[in-house]
């Protein structure tokens, strides 16, 4: 600015980022043959299996959202022709990151999932068969050391991982399938959170037990496009 | 927290909220219960309460995509008062 002017306001164009909640419910019924067996024990079972229902159900409608939009920033894998899937490889997230950062985004997340067999004539996708390509390079052995020595690897290049079976694209091999995204924690994505896990148990004659529902509330949107990198087949 | 309980009569329903909620404090508590007994006592709430705090802790275990998320918690909005 000049001294003694006044600054310019800037219009920022800053807009509303909106969400239509949704339900996730999951019902499993209890016969009354099941009432001399010990409370805990079917809590415990139904309460199991309905965790991995609601969470399925959450992370799906994030990973579908963060997906919906491959156009924005996009890197496509390296060697991926039509009908056959390609892994990615260090490149390919070292240039969505790369995508993201152009943005001014601080990227540090990378999700994905953990395999996929090889459709057409190329080659198995997701993390690991991305990690067992990368421990047989010299070049990039070292990168890997951590997780040849520990089976474990929470950081890739200072990218928390997220590795879920539930982010598997249903063919890696169609155009423009999503195989990774490299995004910033907290700021790409938003989650409007309307009802924590709750659990009812209604009497139901007619099926002569119970009826137990757990339900949460809420719906994801994405909060900056621009901070989510995609890796997408060819 | 727990939400409002009423008699597990037929046709009613029971409900709780994972919030909260303790799953080994409830385990011991109820753990010599049976089914039948902890749907038709005076703590009929309570087997909600087990499956809510279970799942609850299910998702813990698993990848859990909010974690990279931006969460705002959604108003409940004010109750009609009748």
């Amino acid at each position: 600015m000049t001294e003694g002017s006044d600054l310019s306001a800037v219009d920022a164009s800053l807009a509303d980022i909106t969400a239509t909640l949704v339900v996730g419910a999951v019902r499993t019924d209890i016969s009354d043959l099941a009432q001399r067996q010990a409370a805990v024990n079917l809590a415990e079972a139904i309460g199991i299996a309905h965790g991995n229902a609601l969470n399925r159900f959450m992370n799906n409608d994030i990973y579908s959202e963060m997906k919906s939009d491959v156009a924005n920033a996009t890197c496509k894998v390296s060697g991926g022709t039509a009908n056959n899937s390609y892994c990615y490889t260090f490149n390919d997230i070292m240039y969505a990151k790369g995508l993201v950062e152009k943005q001014r985004g601080r990227a540090d997340a990378f999700v994905t999932y953990p395999y996929q067999a090889a459709v057409g004539s190329g080659t198995a996708t997701g993390f690991y068969p991305f990690v067992m390509g990368n421990i047989t390079s010299v070049q990039f052995t070292t990168a890997m050391a951590a997780y040849v020595a520990s089976g474990q690897i929470s950081e890739l290049f200072g990218l928390k991982l997220y590795v879920d079976k539930v982010y598997e694209p249903s063919n890696a091999a169609a155009q423009n399938a999503v195989l990774g995204e490299v995004i910033v924690s907290g700021e790409s994505m938003g989650y409007a959170q309307a009802e924590d896990i709750v659990s009812e148990i209604q009497r139901w004659a007619p099926q002569v037990g119970f009826r137990i529902v757990t339900h949460v509330t809420g719906k994801s949107a994405r909060v900056m496009e621009p901070w989510v990198g995609h890796i997408i087949h060819a | 927290m727990s939400l409002p309980s009423w008699p597990s009569s037929a046709g009613q329903t029971l409900i709780a909220s994972a919030g909260g909620l303790d799953f080994k404090a409830l385990a011991e508590q109820y753990g010599k219960l049976t089914v039948r007994e902890i749907v038709s006592g005076s703590s009929g709430l309570a087997l909600a309460q087990l499956v809510a705090a279970r799942a609850a802790i299910q998702l813990a275990t698993l990848v859990d995509a909010r974690k990279f998320c931006r969460v705002e918690m959604v108003p409940p909005g004010e109750k009609v008062k009748a």
